[in-house]
Formats: structure tokens, sequence, C-alpha cells
């Protein structure tokens, strides 16, 4: 692994990282969906090298694609019928900075203990095998989650739709 | 090209902590919703990173469970986010508001 | 294909729904309760007279003994959940009542995968096909303030303890490499890594969310008093089974090698949920938030059972289901009839219901009993079936503890039962008449508890026969 491209992985996990503390810390409630992108495209560079293009495609459009855009959705309409900027204040910084260190400590301690293999050239996920397997050996959570899609569906209409007549 | 799995495992768990923190800190719903997303990013890429461990250990082919994995909890979680979108949008017609301090009615 | 057929017919019947919901004029919407309903009996008639017994899709699907008592208790829980609903729905959402019965089954649908997966990503998929329908049902009536506050607050914990439980589940898959429970269950005693150990516990973590125990309880009164209390009955009962188990196929079969790591964290779990239950029911005046503490301590006692880790725990938990599914859902009827005759949901509401509607209250009084462990009632061969299993395990300061709250649990049962028949009707109460859905649910609960209650031997019998081919 040449030096240049642990440069550019420590700087996509900056990135990720710098993306979720933006999103927890914004004041603004747009700038921290923004900073949710900014995080979740940066996960997605970090699949790309992992090797699982196909991965990083799929967490591109539907995550950073229809998540925020779903998010956007929902502050704009929360901001048009408040008309005018949302609070979004924060509660008990203290305890959610404990939290955080707690969590993370715990957490980061045990999983750096895990092996560290050495690097070699790792073969390449294909899109080709991953949708054999999803009408092959996981045909039925793939089924599964069709239905969850429409069920999800028929749910979020009810739910928002206003009241009937 | 490949990384030590540690790291990316560490990567993670700073992600879920820091969605965990924001889950208790912030009190906008939409932020909080935004806060779960982030651990689901988190658990996808452990998923990820344990799946190149294994081809790694285990030579010529690649492990699919992984990316497999990693796609249906990227579904799943927006799914989710549809559903709790619009359950906050039903919320604040009815109140006026996405902050949970006044998501308080009901108490002890 | 054949192990697959009773959750095949259940999404047929879910099909059906939704078709006939698109063809059928907005006022005969009623009937597609009596269809889920009719449904669902016949589908339960068909796991007794078919034997569909064994395993699809590599044995990430099994129809096991454990798997089909399971999926009975929801079968039947379901069909109660949609016959109460039949009257209220058309009062409260004439024009949605076929979502409301479409997801409802769609909910169903996944606790029944669930039952029988053996496959964490399965596992993953069906949890949330049943998690998602219940945030939406519980928001169903939109009139209702508290309805929409308490789906968010269940929305959130539950797409938390997901978010936790995936990522556990990513470091038990991290650990071993497989995502199917036997082969974990076959590498788990050799796998010496912190990554297991971490990932076992977190992924318990998520799941007492989900299950309602204590500390991660807070959303359960919540939620049940926003949510509509036709359906409360339900959420009190199936998802709660749903989750015990995943509990048993995850913790007692998946991860059995490494009870020594989680056993004190599902025990310290247990002690608080049996405490907390019962301590803060004593201080409830709203009936629904009574019961739903009163329903945490269940799902301690419940605990105990899984905490035994013998085949005899797991048959006395899958006895207390059953006998936790007629009282409860018998219960939460009850409160259904009288909130929807008075209004209220406080327990002021129960003074004198013998006068206003003898029926109701000798139904409630059953129910009480039962939710107290009165002997020969349902519930008291619940709890002690459970108590035995536990000593023959060796948990017998458990047993003590249990035991003693249990008494504090009579107390609380008892008030109300006492001012069920001594106290007076608040002024201007009215005689409380029901409707024949909710009779016909209320004689089922009703003679069930009973009957369980003084002939418990077969059920004893099956229960323990469907354990013990199971844990070996």
């Amino acid at each position: 692994m040449s030096a240049l491209e642990i440069l550019g992985l420590s700087l996509l996990a900056l990135f990720v990282l710098a993306g979720a503390l933006g999103t927890v810390l914004s004041k603004n409630l747009v700038h921290s969906v923004l900073w949710l992108a900014l995080a979740l495209v940066a996960t997605a560079g970090i699949y790309v090298r992992l090797t699982a293009g196909f991965l990083a495609g799929a967490q591109v459009l539907l995550y950073a694609g229809g998540v925020i855009t779903l998010a956007i959705f929902a502050v704009m309409l929360s901001a048009r019928i408040e008309g005018g900027p949302i609070p979004n204040e924060s509660a008990k910084r203290g305890r959610g900075a404990l939290v955080a260190l707690a969590v993370a400590g715990l957490f980061g301690g045990v999983l750096l203990q895990a092996d560290v293999l050495a690097p070699r050239d790792l073969p390449v996920v294909d899109a080709a095998d991953i949708g054999r397997s999803f009408l092959g050996e996981y045909v039925l959570p793939f089924e599964v989650l069709s239905v969850l899609l429409v069920a999800a569906m028929i749910g979020a209409i009810v739910i928002a739709r206003r009241e009937d007549p | 090209m490949s990384v030590p799995p540690s790291h990316i495992f560490l990567l993670a768990a700073l992600l879920f902590a820091i969605g965990a923190a924001g889950f208790f800190l912030r009190r906008n719903v939409i932020v909080v919703l935004m806060c779960i997303e982030l651990m689901l990013n988190a658990a996808n890429l452990t998923f990820l990173a344990a799946s190149r461990m294994h081809t790694l250990a285990h030579g010529a082919r690649p492990d699919l469970q992984g990316p497999i994995f990693a796609i249906f909890v990227i579904v799943i979680a927006a799914v989710e986010a549809a559903v709790g979108l619009a359950l906050v949008i039903a919320l604040y017609r009815n109140k006026q508001t996405v902050s949970l301090d006044d998501v308080a009615d009901l108490k002890d | 294909m054949q192990p697959l057929l009773i959750d095949l017919s259940i999404a047929a019947l879910a099909l059906l729904v939704f078709v006939a919901d698109l063809l059928m004029p907005s006022e005969e919407k009623r009937g597609l309760g009596h269809l889920a309903s009719a449904g669902l009996v016949l589908i339960l008639l068909l796991t007794f007279v078919l034997d569909m017994q064994g395993d699809a899709f590599g044995g990430a699907y099994v129809l096991d003994p454990l798997a089909l008592w399971f999926k009975r208790v929801f079968l039947l829980a379901g069909a109660l959940a949609a016959l109460i609903a039949l009257d209220p729905a058309e009062q409260a959402f004439a024009r949605r009542q076929g979502e409301y019965y479409l997801l409802l089954l769609l909910s169903l649908l996944g606790m029944s995968i669930l039952s029988s997966a053996r496959e964490l990503l399965l596992i993953v998929v069906s949890f949330e096909l049943m998690s998602l329908p219940l945030y939406v049902l519980t928001a169903f009536t939109k009139s209702s303030k508290l309805s929409g506050e308490g789906a968010l607050k269940f929305y959130l914990v539950g797409a938390t303890s997901l978010a936790i439980t995936l990522f556990g589940l990513s470091l038990v898959f991290g650990a071993t490499g497989t995502t199917m429970l036997p082969e974990i269950a076959a590498n788990a005693g050799a796998i010496r890594s912190p990554l297991l150990v971490l990932g076992v516990l977190t992924t318990l973590a998520g799941l007492a969310f989900k299950i309602g125990a204590v500390p991660f309880h807070m959303w359960v009164p919540d939620t049940y008093e926003g949510a509509a209390t036709p359906f409360v009955g339900f959420l009190a009962v199936a998802p709660k089974a749903a989750g015990f188990a995943l509990l048993v196929r995850l913790y007692l079969v998946a991860f059995a090698p490494l009870s020594v790591r989680f056993q004190p964290a599902l025990l310290a779990l247990c002690v608080l949920t049996l405490v907390v239950g019962n301590v803060l029911a004593l201080t409830q005046t709203n009936i629904k938030r009574l019961l739903a503490y009163s329903g945490i301590a269940q799902i301690g006692y419940m605990m105990v059972g899984l905490l035994a880790q013998t085949g005899e725990g797991v048959g006395m938990l899958l006895f207390y289901l059953a006998a936790y599914l007629f009282t409860n859902v018998g219960a939460f009827a009850v409160v259904c009839a009288v909130g929807a005759a008075s209004g209220s949901d406080d327990i002021r509401a129960y003074r004198g219901l013998s006068r206003r509607n003898p029926a109701l209250a000798l139904a409630m009084l059953v129910f009480l009993l039962s939710l107290g462990g009165i002997p020969f009632v349902a519930g008291f061969w619940a709890k002690m079936g459970i108590f035995i299993a536990a000593w023959h395990a060796g948990l017998h300061w458990l047993v003590l503890l249990g035991a003693g709250l249990a008494v504090v649990g009579v107390y609380y049962y008892l008030r109300i039962a006492r001012s069920l028949y001594l106290d007076d009707p608040e002024e201007g109460a009215q005689p409380i008449t029901i409707g024949a859905p909710l009779r016909l649910a209320l004689i089922v609960c009703g003679t069930a508890v009973v009957l369980i209650g003084i002939w418990p031997r077969p059920w004893f019998d099956t229960a323990l026969d469907a354990a013990k081919s199971f844990l070996h």
C-alpha cells in the first residue's frame, strides 16, 4: 500500500468523522443534513477503497440520494408550516460528550485488538455475484425485503396523508 | 490494495459513538433520526471491514455475506427513514414542533 | 416449500385483503376485518392438520416445534386483534380500515418468519417487517395527539434498538465469519476474539429495548397510553413473543457457548425488570399504564425462564407466553369496552363495573386474577412453572425474589378487582353494552384462561415437548 493510498484513506476517514460530528453539533438544521451527506458520501469512498464498488454505488444512490432528500423534505415541510427557521437546540452537552467518550473508548479498545492482517491484494466483489446471491441463497430475505418496502410505502402514506375529509 | 481491518473497525466504533451521543444529546427529532442513520452506517462499515477480513483469511473467493448484509441494511435504513419522517410530519402538523422536549404530553 | 406453507398463507391472506380493499366500496370495508380474522383462524387450524415440519434454504429457515408454537401464538393474537378492532376501527378510521388490517397482517408475517429464521440476514429483515407496521399502527388514530407522540417514541426507540442490534450483529459476523446460526453455534466456543463477546452483549442491549426490559423500558407505558386500545392488546403480546423467539434462538443456541459471559448481564436485566415493573405498577392511576408496567413485570418473569437455560425453562416460557396471550388480550379488550363507554382509561372508571355490566366485570376479574397469579387460573400455573424450572436450574434466590414481587403484584391487581365489585360506580355512569365481536373475543380469552387454570396438563406437555426437541 503506497503512502499516497494511505493518505487518501485517512482523508476519507477524516471526512466521515468530520461529517458525523458536524451532523451532531451543527446549530443549523440544513447544515446538519449537509454534514450527514458528507459523512455518507465519504463512507462510500471508503467502500470503494475496500473494493466494494457496487456497494458504494448503492450507498450514494440510496443513502446519500434517497435519505438526504427525504430529510431535506422533512426540514422544508416543517419549516414551511412554522414559517421560519426551526429551533435546533441541544441539551446536556456534557452528558452527550460523556456518552460518546465512553462508547468510543469501550468499542475502540476492544476493536483495536482485532486481528491485523498483512495487507495484500483483495479480489473485487463482483456485482454479478451479488445479484446471483440475491436470487440464490438469499432469495428469502430478498423477498421479505420487498414485502417490507410495500409495508413501508403504505405505512408512510397512511401516516403523512392529511386526515380524511 | 488493502487496509488493516482493525482501523476500519475503529472508525466504525467512533462513528457509532458519535451517533449514539447525538441520539442522547440532540432534541430535534430530525437530527435524532440522522444520528440513527450514522449508527446504521457504522454497522455497515463493520460488516464490510469484517467481510474483507474474512476474504483475506480465506483467500481466493471474495466473501459476499458482508456486502450483501450492508446492501440490505442500506435499504432498511432508507425504509425506516421514510416512515420516521412521515411520523415527524404528522407530529408537526398536530403539535407544530419538532423538538423532543415539547413531546411530553405522555408522562407519569 | 412445505415448511414455508404457514408464512405463505399469511402472505396470501395479506394480498387478498389488499386486493379486496381496492375492490370494495368504502361502506363495506368492515368485511376486511372479518376476512383477516377468519383467515387467520383458518391458518391456525391448518397448523394442527398438516405436518409441515422441516427446513428450507440450507437451514436458514426452519419449522420446528418451537417455531410452530410461536406461530400459533402470533396467529391467535392476530385473529383476536382483528376481531377486537372491528367496531372501533369502523368508528375511528372507517376509510382506512383496509390499511389497518393489511399492516396488521404484514407485521404478523414478519413475526412468523422471525420465529423460523436461523440466519442473521433473514432475522434482521423479518424483524424489521414486524416492527415497521407496528409504528404505523400505533400512529393510526390521527385525531388523537397522544397517538402520534406514542408512535414517535416507539419508533425512535425501535430504530435505535435496530441500529444497536445491527452493530452488535456486525461484530458477531466479524468474529465468526458466518451469518448462519448453526455455524455460529458450532464455532462460538472456539473463538477467543473479544469482538464476539462485545457483539453478543451489544446485541443483547438492542434486543432488551425491543422487549421492553428495564432499563430500556421507558417507551412502553407511553406507547401503550398513546396507541388505540384495540391495538395495544396485540402490541403487548405478539412483538414481545417474537422478541423471546429471537432471544431463545440467539442466546440459548447460537451464543450458548458464551453463556458465562452474557449470563450476568441477562440476570441484571431480569432482576431490574422484575423489580421496576412491579414497583412502578403500584403508583399508576391509568389502567393502560398500569397494564404496561404489569407487562414489563411479566417480561421479567419470562426472562427468568430464559435464564434457567434448560429445556424445562424454555418450555415454561412457551407456556407462560400462551397464558399471557389470553390474559393480556382479554384484559385490554375489557379496557377497550370500558374506555369506549366512559371515554376514560382512569382506574376510577372501573368502580362498580359489576353493576354496569356484570359479565364484563367477571371477565376482568378473571384476567386480573390470572395476571396476579392466583391459583386455578392460567397465570398461576405460568408463574409456578417458571419458578419450578428456575429452581431446578439452581436459581434459588431469583425464584424467591420473583415470588416476593408476585405478592406485590397481587396487591395492585386485587385493588382493581375489589373496586370492580365493592365500590359504587361514578355518578351518572351508564350500563355498558358491548358489541358481538368484542364479546366473542372476551369469551374466547376468558374460557381459555379458566380452562388452562383448571386443566393445565396438556398445555404443559405440549410446551415441554416443543422445547425438548429443541434444546438437547
